[in-house]
């Protein structure tokens, strides 16, 4: 029976917002402004139970309302209208490594941020070996957290959080920091924590990320529950909403020029210290001239033309995604640094019969070593691969025999 | 352990108390982080304020005790203004965090739940530590100038309570206002580096002309430096008119946790 507890019981839950305009430093215009400011719904009648012992992804496009709907559980914002019911301790990790001061010891650290989520010295104290341990750099636990790698930041604010002892976690795209092996980590600690009876809900825009721990899904989408039911569902459902999101149709084309690409969102971080722009990028089975379709029975060409400085190492990521949004394959492309702007151009192979009939997204990430990403080209290009082999259809993630041939 | 979140919901004030009290490991971890960030940072440590408060009191001492004379009894004029030069440090040091306390911790208030109250409660402790350095160098300079204590000494921990209420008081209500007008806190720093000059900072209340007492009378730091003068030298008790500042910061502290009780949960938005 312990299965139909409720852990969390939302009824009619409103969120309004004002869409703030610029604020003026006049109060009394400030008041005023308020009163007709323009509002919209940020949540829009949203009911949902969730079950004690559960791990619930919460999924959606950005500004869909899904870290809205975490910080109202997480009491750090009020609800417009409606009513939510709470059985249990609640502990809410919108951020990984709050209350952090970078000049302390890790030691230290983890006494305040402890204390942050409401222990005691003493409960801080029984936990403090699990913590260490589960941390996995004993020998560094003294030095200053400003020295520690981010992987390291992260895996001690982790072996914090899941040390709380609550009985209802709230994590904010949790998955989207880290790598591969940090995320793995994670993914056995949030299934650890639900063996111990813990209510999970994790807010993601990566739904693949978390698929596996899921028991339910919940889609939300322009402040609605679109869907509520199983992680394969929603994830489709998701892929569509994305798919008629999409500012371009680039699918037509196997190749983008400059002008398209000014189009495709790119998000930017430093451009003084680093640049990066691609002028070309197309797919084709050809290396000449650019096939209309691309066929998975030939060889596969993919160029990439370029211009980069950078003052260090960078590496150039090329992803290739799925429709289901399993990542099928991660390819380093690592580059020189370069102190003044330099052209670049380079061709790709992926040998025939590697791949099969399938619909691959590519996307394209520039970071440096560290991992800090640069630029991101997201959901660049999109093609279907035809063909007359009979390979059978598997999608998984593979290390691809990409080849860099000039 | 049941919860129910809903739009409007109202708080007694004594819940809230609570509320705020079983937080109170929060403010400890906030103020504990602050301070010893503070001091992991430098290499002199706490010593630096000291440093800071010998050589402001110099400067004070060359320009009042020394070049204009001002009166201050038997007493020397250092052991005179120090006490003063403290307070008002603790008092401006309060005022002047609080009044940011909110806004330069967004990151805490959007992704943590917490009362809010409690982020400008626990700017009061780094306060405290400098507070009590500065006792320790009064008590020595009060030594080395020969004189002797006496039981009016314990007056000074009423007094620092007083003080504390008023640096919240002020600050409390600063940091709500600076939601709605971002350049308050660099206001309250200009109005600070001149309210010292009409606080008797660095001259006895007594020298100020009673028709412009009132002004004296009105500025709880005014009072609370009389009266720490009288606890400490055993010098007479200052006329009951500063007692006027003292029912002011009162007022304004109560209404300032009622204020922050109602806005509590709206503050996030309001960032």
């Amino acid at each position: 029976m312990i299965q139909h507890e409720k852990a969390i019981v939302i009824k009619d839950l409103n969120k309004k917002y004002y869409k703030k305009k610029q604020s003026s430093s006049n109060l009394f215009k400030n008041i005023k402004s308020n009163n007709n400011a323009e509002s919209f719904f940020a949540l829009k009648n949203i009911n949902l139970e969730i079950n004690k012992g559960e791990i619930i992804g919460i999924i959606g496009p950005n500004g869909a309302g899904k870290s809205t709907l975490l910080k109202i559980l997480a009491e750090v914002t009020p609800p417009t209208s409606g009513k939510i019911e709470i059985n249990g301790k609640i502990a809410s990790i919108l951020e990984i490594g709050i209350g952090f001061q970078p000049d302390l010891s890790g030691y230290e650290n983890i006494f305040l941020s402890g204390r942050l989520y409401g222990l005691s010295k003493k409960q801080i104290k029984s936990k403090l070996e699990q913590i260490i341990e589960m941390f996995g750099f004993a020998d560094f636990i003294n030095t200053p957290v400003k020295y520690y790698s981010s992987g390291m930041y992260m895996r001690l604010a982790f072996a914090i959080i899941t040390n709380i002892e609550a009985d209802i976690y709230l994590f904010d795209e949790v998955l989207s920091v880290g790598d591969l092996g940090f995320q793995s980590k994670v993914i056995k600690e949030l299934e650890k924590l639900k063996n111990n009876g813990a209510t999970i809900l994790i807010v993601t825009h990566m739904p693949m990320s978390i698929y596996q721990i899921c028991n339910k899904m919940v889609l939300i989408n322009l402040g609605q529950i679109d869907f509520e039911g199983t992680p394969n569902k929603a994830t489709l459902l998701f892929k569509e909403i994305l798919d008629k999101n999409r500012d371009v149709n680039i699918s037509i084309s196997n190749s983008i020029n400059e002008q398209s690409l000014k189009t495709i969102k790119k998000s930017e971080i430093s451009s003084e210290i680093a640049d990066f722009n691609l002028s070309n990028f197309s797919i084709s089975n050809s290396l000449d001239n650019i096939t209309k379709t691309i066929n998975y029975d030939k060889d596969i060409y993919i160029k990439l033309n370029f211009s980069y400085y950078f003052p260090e190492d960078v590496n150039i990521i090329l992803t290739l995604v799925d429709m289901h949004w399993n990542i099928i394959s991660t390819h380093y492309i690592k580059l020189p640094p370069s102190k003044k702007i330099i052209k670049k151009e380079i061709t790709l192979l992926i040998e025939k019969n590697t791949l099969n009939e399938i619909k691959l997204m590519f996307s394209l990430i520039v970071a440096n070593l560290n991992g800090e990403l640069i630029i991101s080209y997201k959901d660049l290009l999109e093609i279907k691969l035809v063909g007359d082999s009979n390979i059978s259809k598997v999608s998984g993630y593979v290390n691809l025999p990409i080849k860099i041939i000039n | 352990m049941k919860k129910t979140i809903e739009a409007n919901s109202k708080m007694s004030i004594f819940s809230y108390l609570k509320l705020i009290w079983d937080y109170r490991f929060f403010s400890h971890s906030l103020a504990i982080g602050e301070i010893k960030n503070k001091y992991a940072k430098t290499y002199t440590g706490i010593f630096l304020s000291l440093i800071q408060s010998l050589i402001g009191l110099a400067v004070y001492w060359l320009i009042f005790g020394i070049a204009i004379k001002i009166d201050t009894g038997n007493i020397p004029y250092p052991v005179f203004a120090l006490p003063g030069i403290i307070i008002w440090q603790f008092f401006s040091y309060l005022v002047g965090t609080s009044s940011g306390a909110l806004i330069s911790s967004e990151h805490l208030i959007t992704k943590l739940y917490f009362p809010r109250i409690n982020l400008t409660l626990a700017k009061v402790f780094p306060g405290l530590v400098d507070l009590a350095a500065g006792f320790i160098l009064f008590v020595i300079l009060f030594f080395i100038f020969g004189l002797t204590p006496n039981f009016g000494w314990f007056y000074i921990f009423p007094i620092i309570l007083v003080l504390i209420i008023s640096g919240l008081a002020v600050g409390l209500w600063t940091s709500i206002l600076s939601l709605y007008i971002r350049d308050l806190s660099q206001i309250i720093i200009q109005i600070t580096n001149f309210v010292i000059f009409i606080t008797p900072v660095f001259y006895p209340g007594t020298i100020v002309p009673e028709n412009f007492r009132f002004i004296l009378y009105i500025n709880p730091v005014a009072g609370i430096i009389e009266y720490s003068r009288a606890a400490l030298f055993c010098t007479a008790i200052p006329d009951n008119g500063y007692l006027i500042g003292f029912a002011i910061v009162f007022i304004l502290f109560i209404s300032a946790i009622f204020i922050y009780k109602n806005l509590e949960k709206k503050i996030t938005d309001l960032l």
